[in-house]
């Protein structure tokens, strides 16, 4: 007995043992108990459902489960939105892979020009939410025959866009796959900067040609890196809403997301939180099938050692025309969108871009016609802007630190059986949709629960689910910056008698600063952003811009939406730039680690 | 082996976890309504400048709705009474979802809430207990409705609306013409999946009345009796809609801008907010409808509730709101709201018609009806789609 508890001692005076044992239990409740939690409640009769189930709110049904596997309109309801995501998902990843591999080939493995300009520029892809793109390709290609007035495209060119190209599976697969191309291009070009060219060369020098060097050296060299963009854009394919909310719903096209914002929000919660039990079972399908593959993974990124020698490839003769393309391509999916959104929110009536149709009404006007002032004189816009920001440090800060304590202790104990617990606990919330986590988070937190309070309607709930949301990203920024620390200099310290955190705030932190900080820097920009995860739980009193934009753009007042569109866009890139440029931390170093 | 332990380790925890918060979700209790009840019988004799005192000490009223105008209202308020007011609009659905989580924390933050959709004010906030339930003989004498529990203070009207620009006047003189293969695709609508009034609408056209009405207007329209493939001709209309590529839109703005362009070559019919009528000439739109000259029906008319939530911070001042809603004062910022009707006669409104002229030409809310068949049109629609 006293062996055990002198064990335990020693076990606990070591900070790495605690932080993981507090992470332990709070993952447990935060991440772990929220999918107990759902799987009960689509069990449930909820007070909504009273008149469809017949039964008492609170009492045990299999209603949900029948309807949506076993009605007469399940292949509707269920299996073809269930088609759609992974569809959706699938096409996403590729055109990710496309997109972003040629454009980190080109950029870091070609000489072609404007490399520079381009890299920055494409990050944009990333740093701007993917419902932006989704109302900018609104902006350009709807057309009369879905939504009355036209586009850009067709006011400019006089053509009109079928259907197909407008709305519904097409654009959603484009605008999903752009959004994630810049992930492709980090996580691969990382690869590619740092893999020795003297690979290619040998099989150069061995008389392989072009094609079977890049089939069978490069891209085998890269695989790990397509691995990891698959894993990442097909988890966030597959739960895609804002955007197939924003582009789906004139022509009928739904994935599982939709369905079940649509069921949650309306009279059959239960039957939503089927749907958000399938989602995360595909999500963690998706996981298991990435781990088969790539064995046993240390993390989702692979990345080899220091290249000795890099040789650029000489484009020759194409060398100018591929690089206009790339720089035209570059600008269109990013300078554009701007363009767009500045256009429209000046138009007063739709589809009209003349210059004597233009107005400031709807950004600083005092009354539109049906009592909105115009966005910068709207109290709501200003309330929204102050709570993003408030809400984008609050989780940057929390997701930040916890990444940072749980890549610490993760990287001192790696190996056991904790850390491993711990590493799976921090990456779940990935994998989680964002609107499925909401949903879960609304379940749990909408009642008193034992000793926890209820908190919808706080703001700590907002920044409490953006902290686990945004967590795999931080612990993986933290994970590799700690790896990347030799033990024996903390050991130093501690022979040298100097306590823990100050271990932590004296000697590590200030070497991998750089690091550690794109560890905040991540899920500032990634909560700025973010919709889909605060739209369930939000309260007028904690309303964020991406939320006031979403009720907009619900309710028609599209000149409004794309005023704080361009603003919220403005603002992220705006503080990414600064963050950049007085800490060093950038967006890339943050996901490619 | 290892994987087992570690999995049982996990579990252990999560168990532990949960058998601290022991589902054990504290609901607010069901007798503060039966109290609220009794209570707010006595408060029911309270004379109106006793409701006033109170509110006033009251200092503040919190409420969401739907209608942009309300901010007017908010500040009509507070100038008159001194009492701050903060008011947020939201879309009628999230609106009843927000209500409802807030309300089942037992301490919702809005006081009250303006909401219109019948079959959800019923199912989510009265059948809950989340709606007051408060009497007040000075409404009453205005309403006819013994209890508070959902004050109508407005009726508000949607219609089926067309672009005249290349058809006239008085052309969507029979509602069948949305089913017509000739008129494919060029019928609008919000979504009713984000929109509860267009899903009571739907509902309502199933009901026996309107049903009946609807199989007449077919055999005028098409000139033969209805081939039913489903339960009656109001199930099949909605079905032929649907059939017919009905475009399902986001918001009744949209609608009206989609109908509207004075540069299409076809013409649009949509079903949305009369206001948006109003609106047409700021948003370079046309459009018409001939509210007694349509058949069967021109529109829908449905109720605004104002509903005092159990619980909340502010109740009298809530409660002098939805009373003075229904007062000359409460509805002045409505006078300018085209369509909207204010549920005590007396008071102004902004069409050219007043509702009493304009009522028999539209659908009308039965509650217990959209009880019984609203989740069967939410099923038939799902289906649909």
């Amino acid at each position: 007995m006293k062996a055990t508890l002198r064990r335990i001692a020693t076990f606990l005076r070591k900070p790495q043992n605690i932080i993981l044992i507090l992470l332990v239990i709070s993952l447990a409740y935060l991440v772990v108990w929220p999918l107990v939690n759902i799987f009960q409640d689509t069990f449930l009769v909820h007070p909504s459902e009273v008149s469809r189930v017949k039964q008492e709110a609170g009492t045990f049904t299999t209603y949900h489960w029948t309807k949506v596997f076993a009605s007469s309109d399940s292949y509707k309801t269920f299996v073809q939105p269930l088609i759609n995501s992974i569809v959706c998902a699938t096409l996403s990843c590729t055109i990710a892979i496309l997109v972003g591999g040629l454009f980190a080939y080109l950029v870091i493995r070609t000489d072609m020009r404007g490399k520079k300009f381009c890299s920055s520029l494409f990050m944009l892809l990333y740093i701007m939410p993917a419902w932006t793109l989704a109302i900018a390709w609104t902006n350009f290609f709807k057309n009369q025959m879905v939504g009355g007035a036209m586009g850009l495209f067709e006011a400019v060119t006089g053509l009109s866009t079928p259907n197909w190209f407008a709305y519904g599976l097409f654009p959603v697969v484009v605008v999903t796959g752009l959004h994630y191309s810049p992930y492709a291009y980090i996580l691969i070009g990382g690869i590619l900067r740092n893999m020795d060219s003297n690979l290619e060369e040998a099989a150069q020098i061995l008389k392989a040609s072009r094609g079977r060097i890049f089939c069978r050296v490069t891209i085998p060299l890269v695989r790990p890196a397509i691995m990891s963009t698959i894993l990442l854009v097909f988890a966030s394919g597959l739960s895609v809403f804002s955007t197939a909310q924003f582009l789906g719903l004139p022509v009928g096209f739904n994935t599982l997301a939709t369905k079940m914002y649509s069921y949650l929000n309306g009279t059959n919660p239960g039957r939503g939180y089927v749907y958000t039990f399938v989602m995360l079972s595909l999500s963690m399908v998706v996981l298991y099938i990435n781990q088969k593959m790539l064995g046993t993974r240390k993390s989702y990124t692979t990345v080899f050692g220091k290249s000795s020698n890099v040789s650029l490839t000489r484009l020759r003769k194409a060398r100018m025309p591929i690089s206009v393309l790339v720089i035209v391509f570059t600008v269109c999916v990013t300078i554009l969108p701007f363009i767009s959104f500045a256009l429209e929110s000046l138009t007063k009536a739709k589809g009209n871009y003349s210059l004597d149709n233009m107005t400031l009404l709807y950004w600083i006007g005092e009354n539109d016609g049906i009592g909105h002032a115009g966005v910068l004189r709207n109290m709501d816009f200003w309330r929204s802007l102050k709570n993003t920001i408030l809400l984008a440090v609050c989780c940057s800060l929390g997701a930040g630190t916890l990444g940072c304590l749980a890549g610490y202790a993760m990287a001192r104990k790696w190996g056991t059986k904790l850390a491993t617990v711990v590493n799976g606990l921090t990456f779940m919330p990935y994998l989680i949709p964002s609107i499925a986590l909401s949903a879960v988070y609304l379940s749990m937190f909408s009642v008193q629960r034992g000793i926890i309070p209820a908190l919808y309607g706080s703001f700590f709930l907002l920044a409490l689910i953006g902290t686990i949301k945004y967590l795999p990203m931080a612990s993986r920024s933290g994970l590799n910056s700690m790896f990347q620390i030799s033990a024996t200099i903390e050991e130093s310290a501690q022979i040298m008698g100097v306590p823990w955190y100050k271990r932590m705030l004296r000697v590590l932190v200030p070497i991998q600063k750089t690091s550690i900080l794109s560890g905040y820097l991540l899920p500032f920009i990634s909560c700025m952003r973010e919709m889909e995860l605060f739209v369930m739980l939000y309260t007028p009193s904690s309303m964020l811009l991406t939320t006031l934009l979403f009720f907009y753009n619900q309710k028609g007042y599209d000149q409004f939406a794309n005023a704080i569109t361009l603003i919220i866009v403005i603002v992220i890139v705006t503080f990414n730039a600064l963050i950049n440029k007085i800490t060093g931390a950038s967006i890339d170093s943050g996901i490619g680690g | 082996m290892k994987k087992l332990r570690t999995l049982s380790l996990i579990l252990a925890v999560v168990m532990l976890l949960g058998m601290l918060s022991a589902c054990s979700g504290k609901q607010p209790d069901p007798t503060v309504a039966a109290e609220t009840v009794a209570e707010t019988e006595a408060a029911a004799e309270m004379s109106y400048d006793e409701l006033v005192e109170l509110a006033k000490k009251d200092g503040k009223l919190v409420f969401y709705g739907a209608n942009s105008y309300l901010q007017d209202a908010a500040t009509n308020f507070s100038d008159e009474f001194g009492i701050e007011v903060e008011f947020t609009q939201l879309g009628e659905t999230e609106m009843i979802e927000k209500i409802s989580a807030e309300c089942k924390t037992g301490a919702p933050t809005a006081d009250l809430v303006c909401a219109q959709d019948t079959y959800r004010v019923n199912s989510d906030l009265i059948s809950t207990g989340y709606a007051m339930n408060w009497n007040n003989s000075r409404i009453t004498a205005i309403t006819g409705e013994e209890d508070c529990t959902a004050v109508i203070w407005q009726y508000d009207t949607k219609m089926f609306m067309y672009n005249p620009t290349l058809v006239g006047e008085d052309w969507a003189y029979n509602l069948w013409r949305i089913t017509d293969p000739e008129y494919y695709g060029l019928f609008t609508f919000k979504a009713p999946t984000s929109e509860g009034v267009n899903l009571d609408m739907l509902t309502m056209l199933t009901s026996d009345v309107y049903a009946q009405k609807l199989a007449e207007a077919y055999k005028e329209y098409y000139g033969k009796e209805i081939t039913l493939t489903t339960d009656n001709a109001g199930w099949e209309f909605v079905k032929m809609m649907y059939e017919n590529g009905v475009l399902l839109t986001s918001s009744d703005s949209t609608c009206a801008t989609t109908i509207g362009d004075v540069n299409l070559d076809k013409t649009w019919m949509g079903y949305f907010s009369t206001q948006r009528y109003s609106t047409q000439e700021s948003k370079g739109i046309k459009l018409a409808y001939d509210y007694n000259n349509a058949t069967p029906f021109a529109g829908y008319t449905y109720p605004v509730y104002a509903i005092v939530l159990n619980g909340c911070q502010h109740e009298y001042a809530a409660k002098l709101f939805a009373e003075w809603l229904l007062s000359e004062n409460g509805y002045k910022a409505f006078e300018t709201y085209f369509g909207g009707f204010s549920a005590n006669p007396d008071n102004g409104y902004a069409t050219p018609y007043s509702f009493d002229d304009v009522k028999p030409y539209l659908i009308q809310d039965d509650a217990d009806y959209l009880m019984d068949a609203r989740v069967e049109m939410e099923d038939f629609l799902d289906a649909l789609q």
